[in-house]
């Protein structure tokens, strides 16, 4: 006979083996493994689950090498030597407690399935070969999802998105700058269920992870929020409570557990406009907001965006870019009109539409410039309607405060707060603020390189059907063309699905957190496994799933929470302040360029004029920052309470033929 | 106790290595079909026609409740397995490639892990004195181990009948397989004071001896030991019932203790279903030279009545869980199936 195989050297070689690695690889020909999938078994208690990330080590060179084959955790199964429920059902007398004490538990296995995510050495592709399995350490983490090209090195472009975590290891998870703000791939997209802090706070932990690792030799970069709900993005300076498990994330991280440096808030007025329309009121806070109102010059480029195809014909469009180029801030004069006309404000246009409509009407005729009287009414009508809509962004003397388009600094937070506003305002600060984003990125003139701008319920503003609005065009345009200017967009909604799929496609780097079951059972979700589905279902707070260009297969992460307050922790402790009367207002507004104004004095000084005066008189002063803001209030406020000549004239009503228009006139 | 043990590799690794050895000798054509047919274990064998056996009473008294134990005290299982296949003739001589392999499971925390190091023996087993010198070097040039099934025997009493030397290669194989359990049981019950259930009967087992923590269960009732009215009460047991101990006396082999045991019963059904016999060594005072016929129950030495209860009780809190899907369930116990499914793992089937 043979020996009895009972030799201590191979005996114990083997057993080091064991205590080594966390399973074996297995493949039968029912079950075989492939390049890009293959299954091994654990011990009942091995720290192995689904998203581990695992090393199989070859045992025959292939080309004098060893392969290695790392993957991550897709499936898993377990089942006992009982071939069928009933005999367990027999074992225990067919009581779930019942039957005799076993005092052998039945011997029961852990088989997983792995997707690969990479072959050492990449040729030649192999079926995955059978080998022991080992827990991936933090080096094998960087192999098997191709972060070694990136994380090191004089070049790195490496930015900390959170923690691999598996059997008491925990693993830093890097994505590729280039890849994530450009130029090479661009844009995040990042979906969850609303309510457990996750697509929010995600956001807010990468752009602190961008703005501390975003590499120099990448250029400058700030971000862009529109804060479209709640007061979520309302406290991004503030100190938020961090627990000592994420202040160990932060460090592991390397980035620092501290609000944003610089962060610039801007808000309209409410639509009385004493008060800026956002959450952060509080008096500690509101000087840190600017106000964020547009005239008629700014308004009129984005026409489009608020007059739906219904209000703007060919006939109307024509109209209207006769008025953007020949009437807004020129000299306009006509034969028959009272007086030139310097068109800089909605009240400026509401008095040249009735000079033109006056002209239309003295003259018995039907057209003015060969625009019909039908359709220059309704054009008055829609533009002029456009203040009342957006009341509080739009203003009807013309004051503009805008964004400091041009000075963009490094590593600010630029926060829109439109929560409030109507979404036609929404829309329209949308279109016209990522319309000067990507006109200054195209002169490089905006005063950084990249500008990522986030958007929440990207459902509503791209959805994948309904009409096509310009907001949803612009988005598109951003996710196809952004990443060669440096314009990134960070989107988030709770159903990817229902968000336009070229926004999505477009998206080099996914994100997603705790899933609705309905959601993973769309289309979109069919390459995840089951097991993925269901563990994306009960993801924890702080958890992600991330896809990235350079991983094979989708990982998973935990991040910490951001150092900044939280909005509900931020509307706690800064609560509202009620809306203040005109006098406070203007205090207030004028204290920012003056702090020796004092209420009793503005109380004085606006005794005797209207409201409306007032807050134009205010408007003109902060837009213009004079030097001697009381001398320059007062002045305001007098040239608006007593109309200047020309003005009475254009107002004044003079006797007029009467006409009448047939119907299909006002159909235009 | 030993550690878990990793299931070293023979040096023979299998049918295939031998069968592309053969090659030469054998031809490809019965290489090809060498591997496909049964073993010769799952083919049709002659089998003994049921008797009844003598055996000596140690016992007074007829079938009693086993007092039930609340601990399970069996702390390993031992198995064995084979393997036999034909695969190739030469000059009419069957060569038969036998594997063997035992294992004892060992429970810790409730879950069986492999005790010390399992044997396995691969070997190709023929008829030297059939295949004759010439082709018997050619085989041993091969390198593959060989075992004469007929060293010893005389020539006169070969068979040169190809079935009958397969039943002799068979009966070889049994008993290396016998032989590896053998060495496993003496290297427990040299280190281990934990008890071991062997699967099978501990006569020929000499390491099994009183002081011996190890009992064997018998499943195979083919031979039912007592006279009639002895086994009229066997096949009459109650579940958790036993018979009294007797003495069996097994030439060559030495006596061991044994009494039936009933762990399921099926009214009115297979008397034999739930059976078992179990064997242990019995102390030295109560052992006779085999073939004693004295009937009279001997007087039994303090304590031997309680521990053969002890043990009874032992066996029979091994009841769960069931060892389904294996037909052999109503006697199997799930360690000794534990074993089985280990051994066919590293063996194959």
């Amino acid at each position: 006979m043979t020996d009895s195989l009972t030799r201590n050297d191979l005996h114990v070689d083997a057993l080091k083996d064991v205590r080594a690695s966390i399973g074996r690889v297995v493949a039968t020909e029912r079950k075989p493994n492939t390049p890009h999938e293959f299954h091994f078994w654990t011990a009942i208690d091995a720290p192995v689950g689904i998203g581990t990330i695992v090393l199989v080590e070859g045992t025959a060179p292939v080309g004098a090498v060893i392969p290695r084959v790392y993957g991550v955790v897709m499936e898993g199964f377990s089942y006992s030597d009982l071939q069928s429920p009933l005999h367990d059902v027999l074992g225990h007398d067919g009581v779930p407690g019942g039957g005799a004490y076993a005092a052998t538990e039945r011997t029961e296995i852990r088989l997983y399935t792995a997707q690969v995510l990479r072959h050492v050495p990449e040729e030649p592709l192999q079926p995955v070969p059978l080998g022991m399995v080992f827990l991936a350490a933090d080096a094998d983490v960087a192999v098997a999802l191709r972060m070694d090209s990136y994380i090191s090195g004089e070049s790195r472009t490496g930015i900390p998105i959170g923690v691999y975590g598996a059997g008491g290891m925990r693993s830093p998870i890097f994505v590729d700058a280039d890849f994530l703000v450009g130029p090479e791939a661009a844009h995040l997209n990042i979906s969850g269920v609303s309510g457990l802090a996750t697509k929010t706070s995600a956001i807010e932990w990468l752009l602190q992870s961008i703005f501390a690792h975003f590499p120099a030799h990448r250029g400058t970069v700030a971000a862009l929020c529109f804060n479209v709900k709640g007061p979520d993005l309302c406290f991004l300076d503030q100190p938020g409570a961090i627990q000592d498990a994420d202040r160990e994330l932060y460090e592991l991280l390397d980035v620092p557990p501290t609000p944003f440096q610089d962060v610039q808030y801007f808000a309209p007025y409410t639509p009385r406009g004493l008060a800026l329309n956002t959450l952060r009121t509080h008096a500690d806070l509101v000087d840190s907001v600017s106000p964020l109102t547009w005239g008629l010059n700014e308004v009129l480029q984005f026409a489009e965006v608020l007059l739906n195809k219904d209000d703007v014909d060919a006939k109307a469009d024509a109209l209207i870019d006769f008025i953007r180029e020949r009437v807004v801030g020129k000299d306009f004069e006509e034969a028959g009109f009272a007086r030139v006309h310097r068109v800089q404000s909605f009240a400026d246009l509401d008095a040249w539409f009735r000079e033109v409509l006056r002209k239309v009407e003295d003259s018995n005729g039907d057209t003015w410039r060969t625009h019909h009287a039908a359709t220059i009414r309704k054009v008055r009508n829609r533009l002029s309607n456009l203040s009342t809509r957006c009341a509080g962004l739009v203003t009807d003397d013309g004051a503009v405060s805008d964004l400091p388009f041009g000075s963009f600094t490094d590593r600010t937070v630029y926060v829109v707060d439109i929560a409030n506003v109507e979404e036609d305002a929404q829309d329209l600060v949308f279109a016209r603020t990522v319309s000067k984003l990507r006109e200054h990125l195209e002169r490089r003139d905006l005063g950084v390189d990249h500008v990522i701008v986030f958007v929440d319920e990207l459902n509503k503003y791209a959805p994948g059907d309904g009409p096509d609005t310009y907001v949803r065009k612009m988005l598109l345009d951003i996710a196809e063309r952004g990443r060669y200017l440096g314009l990134v967009l960070f989107g988030a909604q709770q159903f990817r699905s229902q968000v336009h799929r070229r926004v999505i496609g477009n998206a080099g780097t996914a994100m997603f957190g705790r899933m609705d079951g309905d959601e993973l059972a769309s289309p979109g979700y069919q390459v995840l496994s089951p097991a993925v589905k269901a563990r994306l279902a009960t993801l924890e707070k702080g958890q992600l799933m991330v896809r990235h260009p350079h991983f094979a297969q989708p990982v998973f992460v935990r991040f910490p929470r951001p150092a900044v307050m939280s909005g509900r922790e931020g509307v706690e402790r800064f609560p509202q302040a009620p809306e203040p009367s005109v006098a406070h207002a203007v205090t207030r507004d004028l204290r920012r360029l003056d702090s020796g104004i004092e209420l009793g004095w503005v109380q004085q000084t606006i005794l005797l004029y209207e409201e409306t005066e007032v807050l134009a008189a205010r408007n003109a002063v902060v837009r213009r920052r004079p030097d001697d803001v009381k001398s320059a209030f007062a002045r305001e406020l007098q040239r608006r309470a007593r109309p200047g000549a020309v003005d009475a004239e254009a107002v004044a009503p003079r006797p007029r033929t009467l006409r009448s228009f047939s119907p299909d006139e006002y159909g235009g | 106790m030993l550690p878990v043990a990793v299931p070293a590799q023979p040096s023979v690794a299998g049918l295939g290595e031998v069968l592309r050895a053969l090659r030469p000798i054998v031809g490809d054509a019965a290489v090809q079909s060498a591997g496909q047919e049964l073993t010769l274990e799952r083919m049709s064998r002659p089998v003994d026609p049921p008797s009844l056996s003598h055996a000596e009473p140690l016992e007074g008294g007829g079938p009693r409740a086993v007092p039930r134990s609340p601990t399970p005290m069996v702390a390993a299982f031992l198995d064995g397995i084979q393997r036999s296949r034909v695969v190739g003739h030469v000059a009419g001589v069957p060569l038969v490639f036998g594997t063997v392999a035992a294992v004892i499971r060992q429970r810790v925390q409730r879950r069986l892990e492999t005790w010390g190091t399992p044997r396995v023996h691969r070997a190709l087993f023929a008829s030297r004195a059939q295949l004759g010198e010439s082709w018997w070097q050619r085989l041993e040039a091969t390198a593959l181990p060989l075992v004469d099934i007929t060293e010893g025997q005389p020539m006169a009493t070969v068979s040169p009948h190809p079935l009958a030397q397969r039943a002799r290669a068979l009966d070889v194989v049994a008993l290396e397989r016998e032989q590896a359990e053998r060495q496993l049981a003496a290297a427990w019950c040299a280190s281990e004071s934990g008890w071991l259930w062997i699967d099978g009967g501990v006569a020929g087992n000499l390491s099994v001896d009183e002081r011996a923590p190890a009992f064997g269960v018998v499943k195979s009732h083919n031979t039912l030991y007592g006279d009639a009215n002895a086994v009229r009460d066997v096949l009459t047991l109650r579940a958790g019932e036993r018979t009294p101990a007797f003495l069996v006396g097994h030439r060559p082999r030495r006596a061991v203790a044994s009494w039936y045991l009933r762990l399921r019963e099926a009214p009115n059904g297979d008397p034999l279903h739930g059976l078992v016999r179990v064997e242990i060594a019995p102390p030295s005072a109560l052992a006779v030279p085999a073939g004693d016929q004295t009937t009279a129950p001997r007087v039994m030495l303090p304590g031997f009545t309680a521990r053969v209860d002890e043990l009874s009780s032992w066996i029979l809190a091994e009841g769960a869980p069931l060892s389904l899907p294996d037909p052999r369930w109503d006697t199997l116990t799930y360690g000794v199936y534990a074993c089985e499914q280990y051994l066919r793992s590293i063996v194959g089937s």
